[in-house]
């Protein structure tokens, strides 16, 4: 068999050298009776593109972000509800703990999970230091048009952003009609979006999540030793790669440092402010993208995963 | 004859009004967006992604409208030559080919929506993508519907020979 | 050999007159059913173009511009510009050149300009002593001039085609600010000829007023300020293209039908409205089913195959790109949209394995669309100008061979100097 797999991921990046990697393993593993042909760069189209394009069967697999997997099952985007996680090993956590329910709910979508593929924390970065929220409300702030989770966030903190494009956002800082944007560090470098602003707030915005599915009626005709090598082998490299994103996003902050962007570190009471402003955020997500329970017992586990460490 | 022209008529009419109105709605938003975004630095966060919707909407519109006047992008330096009689001959056979392609798109489209698209997905204001993708199947099906009309009419005018009137016209 | 018969059959059927976007659907579900998948997936890559940030530029420009052609507002503009250069040797024919030019970039290049403005330009021509076989391969060339300033459509719809081959380099900010110099080299050179023929044919010169040029300038007062706020407003990074496109939408409306009145709201809006967007919707179903096939030929690798063709036997740059220049030629004489819809995907990845900026091929592309058009046998201006100024196409076609030698090395200058393109792009605002 040959897994058509498609991604925005450009050429010769780290996602697709683990990916190659993957493939390789898995012709390995299978005795050549598996792989993947791989579509770098988004030539296959956008994220719902790949989507739409693989329940056609054009084609099986791709890797995906929350703009996607929302596509698919909505539930799994409270990953990247704002200001949900500090540090990554409550991500780990809560994606751990969760796995079986995200899982049953990609599957109910017609996905697999093959691995997740971590894009990593999202931060503000601004034209002024944001101390407080009250000096959000002076920046011009851009948001990705049609995604519910900056927008809910946004409103939370009260303040109106200017939806825009992804493409547009490099025109729109240089000429000024936006002056703050959120992002991975990591992307922030790599768009050159970091020549254009001054800041960056401390505090995430949130966690992006990623994930690497397969077409659930493609999966279901393999025989069950090339599920298990697919799966495991997935798990295994992604892994690697949603290490290796957080040490490039780390990196990154520190190439950050050196052009000159200043970060903001917020003090206590500012950081609970935006930590309740958070809160409110992720229940007007509740209807939207999961029910009120599930965003409970999400927030009621990272609770006590924070007590039992003393925090 | 006379009942295929009133369709014809009745389903131009309804698609002039439609196209007309959506092109309203679809300028008031862009032009909406701009005003918000570069006098007040906030915007509609659906404004974008709504308009390319209508785009598509009002493109299906036009394209109908475009087959019953002869419109769409066709090469004519053979066809100019021809005796007008000998051309509706073409133009029916021409129609004919539209008609079948059409036919097949529709189908493809109907395939489309039911398959790739995600029934409880909305793209803005709770509007499910189904209902907005809705346009490419029915759009192609009334331009097919068009192009067989089309194709009806110039068949029986070429064997009525009634081409003196319609080249007068 | 079924393949070849297939490509046979469907060429008669495109010379019978069935409409294109047809040909190319049925290119497309022919592919993909004969890959084994289906159909539908033509389909999703037509649904690819609600995501084209660009996507609602088209329209809105088209609908401005069938505005802009229905009012009075070329009269005025016309009047204005001969108060102003009127003046100089061969004054009025520079005028011409220029109105038409804008008017171009507004219009969407779609011939309308002889139609519309052939009537007011050419009989003054005349009547001011220009030969009437100048005047005559001036009208017929000026009908796509202008191709290369924003707003123009076809600038518009390769932004579109190459991004999806090239990835988002291609941005149309970029191209608008790129075909600034490469244009306004090509009305100087213009301009010079037509300064030389005013002298040479001795035609009388009016002398400069204040009186007419205030006349004029108050009687286009709200016309005159589009072409700075579209273009001044792109180059000045003060709006994307796309939000210019909803500015001059919404301008044109106000004025034309609110403060000028040329139009009026309930008789004249929704014709208009209609007949522009019949135009669109050809453009959208065309572009809509050569998106189908472009995606199966990129899936296919054709475009790296012909490359490895091509490259057997050309390896300098720029001899691909004269070659390239011939190809396009001949296939815009066809017809325009159709041609940047078919063409540029195919050749857009091979270019940029020559290593040609993608932004450069699109000036150079944008230069032979404007110049397929005046090309005999068959350049659609020809046709048009034959058909408007009541002249035989045998006399058209003589009148434009000067031109068309003019054209022609602007061209050549352009494609050998890539800087004349994009100089620009790096400097303003737009990267
Ligand atoms: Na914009
Ligand atoms: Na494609």
């Amino acid at each position: 068999y040959t897994i058509k797999f498609a991604t925005l991921a450009p050429e010769g990046s780290t996602w697709i050298k683990v990916m190659t990697e993957y493939d390789k393993a898995v012709r390995r593993e299978s005795g050549g009776r598996l792989g993947f042909r791989i579509y770098p760069g988004g030539k296959v189209g956008d994220e719902k593109d790949v989507i739409r394009k693989i329940r056609l069967g054009q084609y099986q697999a791709g890797g995906f972000t929350g703009v996607g997997i929302g596509e698919i099952a909505k539930e799994v985007r409270v990953l990247d509800s704002p200001f949900l996680f500090k540090n990554y090993d409550e991500v780990d956590y809560v994606v751990n703990k969760f796995e079986s329910q995200f899982e049953k709910e990609l599957e109910d979508g017609g996905f697999v999970l093959l691995g997740w593929a971590e894009v990593g924390f999202v931060y503000i970065y601004t034209n002024r230091p944001i101390y407080s929220p009250v000096d959000l409300k002076e920046v011009k702030m851009w948001m990705w048009e049609g995604d519910p989770i900056p927008q809910a966030a946004f409103q939370a903190i009260g303040i109106s952003p200017i939806p825009l494009s992804i493409t547009d956002v490099t025109m729109a800082l240089q000429t000024g009609m936006v002056n703050g944007v959120y992002t991975s560090p990591y992307a922030l470098v790599a768009l050159q979006w970091f020549t254009r602003v001054k800041d960056m707030m401390s505090e995430p915005l949130a966690d992006s999540q990623g994930a690497v599915l397969i077409s659930k009626k493609v999966f279901d005709l393999f025989p069950k030793d090339l599920q298990q090598v697919l799966v495991t082998n997935g798990r295994k490299y992604f892994r690697q790669l949603t290490l290796s994103s957080r040490q490039e996003n780390a990196n990154a902050i520190q190439t950050l440092k050196k052009k000159g962007v200043q970060i903001t570190y917020l003090r206590k009471d500012v950081a609970a402010q935006f930590e309740s402003m958070g809160e409110k955020a992720r229940q007007l997500l509740v209807g939207k993208l999961y029910t009120k329970e599930f965003l409970n017992e999400v927030e009621s586990a990272l609770r006590s995963y924070r007590q039992g460490r003393g925090k | 004859m006379r009942i295929l022209h009133a369709v014809d008529r009745t389903l131009t009419a309804i698609v002039n009004a439609a196209l007309v109105l959506i092109f309203a709605v679809m300028l008031t938003l862009a032009a909406t967006q701009v005003f918000l975004r570069d006098l007040f630095h906030t915007g509609i966060y659906w404004g974008d992604v709504a308009a390319r919707y209508l785009v598509i909407w009002v493109g299906f519109l036009g394209a109908f409208l475009a087959t019953r006047g002869g419109k769409h992008f066709h090469i004519d330096v053979l066809t100019r030559f021809l005796n007008p009689r000998a051309r509706l001959w073409f133009n029916a056979f021409s129609d004919l080919f539209a008609s079948v392609v059409c036919l097949l798109l529709t189908l493809a489209s109907a395939t489309f929506v039911r398959e790739a698209l995600d029934p409880e997905s909305t793209v803005f204001l709770g509007i499910p993508e189904t209902a907005l993708a809705m346009i490419v199947p029915v759009g192609f099906g009334l331009i097919m519907a068009q192009f067989v009309i089309k194709m009806i009419e110039s068949i029986v005018n070429a064997m009525r020979g009634t081409v003196e009137k319609k080249a007068a016209q | 050999m079924t393949t070849l018969l297939i490509i046979l059959i469907l060429v008669i059927i495109a010379l019978a007159g069935a409409p294109l976007f047809a040909i190319i659907a049925a290119i497309g579900l022919l592919v993909f059913t004969a890959a084994g998948t289906e159909p539908a997936s033509l389909i999703a890559e037509l649904y690819r173009l609600v995501n084209f940030p660009a996507l609602i530029a088209i329209p809105l420009f088209t609908f401005a511009g069938y505005l802009l052609a229905e009012s009075r507002a070329p009269k005025r503009l016309i009047n204005l510009a001969q108060a102003l250069v009127g003046w100089m040797p061969g004054g009025f024919a520079v005028v011409a050149l220029f109105s038409t030019a804008i008017f171009t970039a507004f219009s969407g290049a779609s011939g309308v300009t002889i139609i519309a403005l052939g009537g007011l330009i050419f009989p003054a021509l005349l009547k001011q002593n220009y030969p009437e076989n100048f005047s005559l391969g001036l009208m017929t060339t000026s009908g796509s001039l202008g191709l290369l300033f924003p707003p123009s459509l076809p600038i518009i719809l390769y932004s579109i085609v190459a991004r999806d081959a090239a990835g988002n380099s291609v941005n149309i900010d970029k191209l608008f600010v790129a075909g600034l110099i490469p244009g306004i080299l090509l009305l100087l050179i213009l301009s010079a000829y037509s300064i030389r023929t005013g002298i040479v044919a001795k035609v009388p010169r009016n002398p400069f007023s204040f009186k007419a040029a205030w006349a004029g300038l108050k009687e286009a007062a709200w016309e005159a300020p589009l072409p700075v706020i579209v273009i001044g407003g792109i180059y000045g990074g003060i709006f994307t293209a796309t939000e210019a496109a909803a500015v001059t939408a919404f301008y044109v409306l106000v004025v034309e039908v609110f403060i000028r009145r040329d139009l009026k709201f309930f008789s004249d809006l929704p014709r208009i409205i209609r007949e522009s967007m019949i135009l669109v919707g050809a453009i959208l179903v065309m572009l809509g089913a050569a998106m189908g096939v472009t995606s199966y030929l990129i899936d296919a690798e054709i475009p790296n195959q012909l490359f490895g063709f091509v490259s057997q036997y050309v390896s300098s740059k720029f001899v691909f790109l004269v070659i390239l220049n011939v190809f396009i030629l001949v296939m815009n004489m066809i017809e325009i949209f159709s041609a940047i819809i078919i063409v540029v995907p195919i050749i857009v990845p091979v270019a940029l394995q020559y290593g040609v900026d993608p932004i450069h091929l699109g000036i150079i592309f944008l230069l032979n669309l404007e110049i397929g058009y005046m090309t005999p046998p068959l350049g659609l201006n020809l046709f048009l100008s034959s058909l408007r100024f009541d002249r035989p196409l045998t006399q058209v076609y003589r009148t434009v061979l000067p031109f068309f030698l003019l054209l022609v090395s602007v061209l050549l200058l352009i494609t050998y100097f890539p800087e004349l393109s994009l100089a620009l792009t790096g400097a303003v605002g737009v990267r």
